[in-house]
């Protein structure tokens, strides 16, 4: 798909005159755009996003959220080549965003407000095929860190690619994976003993300060 | 997956967690030969490591395992991206374009036309690409929160009807008897820019008895709402203080003695590591007459914890909170700005001796200890904001240390980990005093670029150069084979981007990101008097991070100093239009939403905002 995307601006490129052309028909350029990069990217998209928050209402209001503002932006966009990393960057950015406001909105004072209960664990290791473990596991280390492993390991980002979905530097990148690796095994190996544990069925969410829930950002 | 650059085996704290770097590496297939065939030496010596590379390994396979099952979106996921991108074009389209009905084309439709729309298209892509910069003036809006209010204050100004939204307003203000308590109050909705219909603005106050020192001249809360930090302005009978009042209970735990002058160097490492370390050789002090009121149960100069017994947490408040601990004292606060840390669990300021014998130095609160810190002595530091857990601060240096053919003071910004007291200069950010950095992206920072002087009191001011929007970058503290800094050279203005938000004379200044990285505030303080100023608000991409600085969301507001940016909101004390600048005003709230922006007053009286 982005040999296509390459392909199509080659094709405009012949004709240029950009300057006089119409609002309207930027955004024309823009909508063909996103719809043919939905297209090609909304299941990977839409399955980073259940990954990184576990719950498959919020990650198609949030994959809608992710073309809305490729749409959006679609005039920062330098190179099509780099499209989907960029609509990783976008998607990153908008699941980051929602978990930072679900932080805020826990902890305003004394009105008790939240956005509703979260799905449960069964629907959840249904909807994203995880296993418990490994659902618990990720959940406990930083959504940096997470975002970072999904998309290395499940979604085959390159190194150019990852750096530039999580807006970092390639050193950066592969320190932040190399962080996350250790930060999952660590919750990995929490998990397994806790299972192990027989009377641990009711486990108390991880705080900052536990050890397991992985070394800090 | 391969990435550049290689790392030095000195970047590494052991050897181990090279070998987990390098392992992580070889996963990627970003591993050097040469570091192979040390990770294997290694790791033939290392059980443990081994262990480590199985698990890697094990961890590679059951996240690659989750490829066979990929979730599906839903089938209307399209029809709705589809509208919503309508509704995000239709102001700007033109009618009958038939722009609109394409986006809608139901699912079933979407693959078969994509070839058409992709050829027709490719002309219109090439025009963007090529009309960029000429087109600037129409391209969409990129002022763009974060929660979708996607409109300037101008745009904004129509429709009556009030926003919906749920804030809540935390201020000091003095009750009937003139004593300072907390209060909240709930907002449920704002009004839009624009509009004349008055809002909802009946909502009662939640007072609460917390006592505040009756001279707070700054109030901060926390995110966990478990304290507030309150500074007292000295007076001829008061030397001032920076205290913490418990809102509920909360262990401190004795720490190292705090505020005594570090042994040398610009920034001192900590004494002794942070945490519940033994033998605080200060106990802080008693209140001073005045200052702890009746109303607190047991002042922490009753409480047998804060005489530092050296061993487990203590608790020095009682239940129900309301308790003070003084963390700093004899201090003079310098400037407005004072912060927590992204996790919460410190606190920093500047301030200076009271008697001015020295000038600013930064100092460092770990939350439940019994006292501030001073990380620098060197009477040219002060504070600028936090990335992470890790503090910038800026030292006035004198301009031949760094050349540039500058005499007088420039600025030397740095990092500082107050958990390890380690110290990175960034030469690498050029001139740049008191940098407030996104604490979301930290790649752009509002600080003053040019150089400083040293004024009354020992104080440090801005001397020439403007206050600007910059390019900000720091290493990782992951990454510390980050290339090592080089100084900048050249044009900084032009290398870091940097757009000017005031030009000029500038006494001080408070600029504040909003926690997300979706809005920034900045205040500037008047020539004439201080703690009057002009507070501006700018919406930020959350694309590219872009400010349009000239379409601010709130534009030169006045506003006393002090101000709280937070969960879509701004708070702010709008000073009295009588011209005494005293406290007795109004506070304001401005909120965006994804119904838009608007603002509401809140209180009328002496109030102080809680930052």
């Amino acid at each position: 798909m982005v040999g296509a995307l390459d392909t199509r601006i080659g094709i405009g490129r012949g004709f240029g005159g950009g300057a006089s052309m119409s609002d309207v028909w930027r955004q024309d350029a823009a909508a063909g755009f996103v719809e043919e990069l939905f297209a090609a990217h909304q299941n990977e998209i839409y399955a980073y996003l259940i990954r990184m928050l576990r719950d498959p209402e919020l990650a198609a209001d949030l994959t809608q959220d992710a073309f809305v503002k490729a749409y959006r932006n679609y005039n920062t966009l330098e190179k099509a080549e780099n499209a989907r990393a960029w609509l990783y960057q976008i998607a990153h950015r908008v699941a980051l965003d929602h978990i930072r406001r679900q932080k805020i909105v826990r902890f305003l004072p004394w009105t008790g407000e939240s956005r509703g209960a979260a799905p449960s664990t069964e629907r959840l290791v249904m909807d994203a095929h995880l296993s418990g473990d490994l659902q618990r596991a990720l959940e406990r280390i930083p959504e940096r860190q997470r975002a970072a492993l999904l998309m290395a390991e499940l979604h085959d980002l390159t190194g150019l690619e990852l750096a530039a979905a999580l807006g970092v530097s390639h050193v950066a990148a592969r320190a932040l994976l190399t962080r996350a690796r250790e930060s999952l095994r660590q919750a990995l190996a929490a998990e397994r003993a806790a299972e192990a544990d027989a009377d641990a069925t009711a486990r108390p969410p991880a705080r900052r300060g536990d050890p397991r829930s992985g070394p800090a950002r | 997956m391969s990435f550049g650059r290689s790392r030095r085996p000195d970047d590494w704290p052991t050897v181990h967690d090279r070998a987990r770097s390098a392992l992580s590496d070889q996963l990627d297939g970003a591993i050097e030969t040469r570091e192979a065939a040390w990770l294997d030496a290694h790791l033939a010596d290392c059980a443990p490591c081994r262990q480590v590379a199985d698990e890697y390994a094990a961890q590679r396979f059951a996240l690659r395992a989750l490829r066979d099952h990929q979730p599906l979106p839903p089938r209307d996921l399209w029809a709705r991206t589809a509208a919503a991108i309508e509704l995000e074009a239709q102001p700007r389209s033109t009618a009958g374009r038939g722009f609109s009905r394409r986006l809608l084309l139901a699912p079933s439709a979407f693959i078969a036309t994509a070839l058409v729309v992709a050829v027709a298209s490719g002309l219109l892509t090439s025009s963007q690409l090529g009309g960029r910069s000429g087109g600037a003036g129409s391209s969409p809006n990129v002022a763009i929160a974060s929660i979708g209010a996607t409109a300037t204050p101008r745009e904004l100004a129509v429709g009556p009807t009030p926003i919906p939204v749920r804030k809540n307003v935390e201020y000091v203000a003095r009750d009937s008897a003139g004593n300072l308590k907390l209060n909240v109050k709930t907002v449920n909705e704002v009004c839009p820019v624009g509009t004349t219909e008055p809002c909802d603005t009946s909502a009662p106050a939640l007072e609460r008895t917390v006592t505040i020192d009756q001279d707070a001249q700054a109030v901060y809360g926390s995110d966990d709402q478990q304290r507030l930090i309150v500074m007292r302005t000295a007076t001829q009978d008061d030397p001032g203080a920076v205290s913490v009042v418990a809102l509920a209970d909360e262990p401190v735990v004795p720490n190292s003695s705090p505020s005594e002058t570090p042994p040398s160097g610009t920034a001192a490492p900590p004494s002794e590591s942070p945490g519940p370390t033994p033998t605080p050789s200060t106990p802080p002090t008693s209140a001073p007459p005045g200052s702890a009121p009746p109303s607190v149960p047991a002042s922490p100069s009753e409480s047998p914890a804060v005489s530092a017994s050296p061993t487990a947490s203590i608790d020095v408040s009682p239940p129900g909170g309301g308790s003070t601990v003084e963390i700093a004292r004899g201090v003079a606060l310098v400037g407005q700005t004072a912060s927590y840390s992204a996790s919460g669990d410190w606190f920093a300021f500047t301030a200076r001796p009271l008697d001015a014998s020295a000038g600013p130095d930064i100092y460092v609160w770990r939350v439940g200890t019994p006292a501030a810190r001073k990380i620098t002595a060197d009477g040219r530091s002060v504070f600028g904001s936090w990335v992470g857990d890790r503090l910038v601060g800026s030292t006035a240096v004198d301009a031949s240390r760094g050349g540039g053919g500058l005499t007088g003071l420039r600025p030397m910004s740095f990092l500082f980990d107050p958990a390890s007291g380690g110290r990175t200069d960034l030469v690498q950010v050029g001139s740049a005093w008191r940098p407030a950095v996104d604490p979301e992206s930290r790649l752009r920072a509002v600080y003053w670029a040019g150089t400083v002087r040293t004024i009354e009191d020992r104080a440090i001011a801005p001397d020439t150069g403007k206050l600007v929007l910059g390019d900000w970058s720091d290493p990782d503290p992951g990454a510390s084979a980050e290339p090592s800094a080089t100084a900048l050279t050249g044009d900084q203005s032009k290398a870091r981007h940097e757009t000017t938000i005031q030009a000029g004379r500038v006494d001080d200044w408070d600029a504040a990101w909003d926690p997300t990285g979706t809005h920034l505030a900045v205040w500037i303080a008047d020539r004439q008097d201080a703690t009057v100023g002009r507070l501006s608000l700018y919406a930020v991409s959350q694309f590219d991070g872009a400010i349009d600085l000239k379409s601010p969301l709130l534009d030169d507001a006045r506003a006393l100093a002090g101000f709280s940016i937070s969960g879509g909101a701004l708070i702010w004390a709008e000073p009295a239009n009588d011209g005494s600048g005293t406290r007795d005003g109004t506070l304001q709230l401005l909120a965006w939403t994804a119904d838009g922006i608007g603002t509401v007053e809140t209180f009328e009286g002496s109030a102080l905002v809680i930052r």
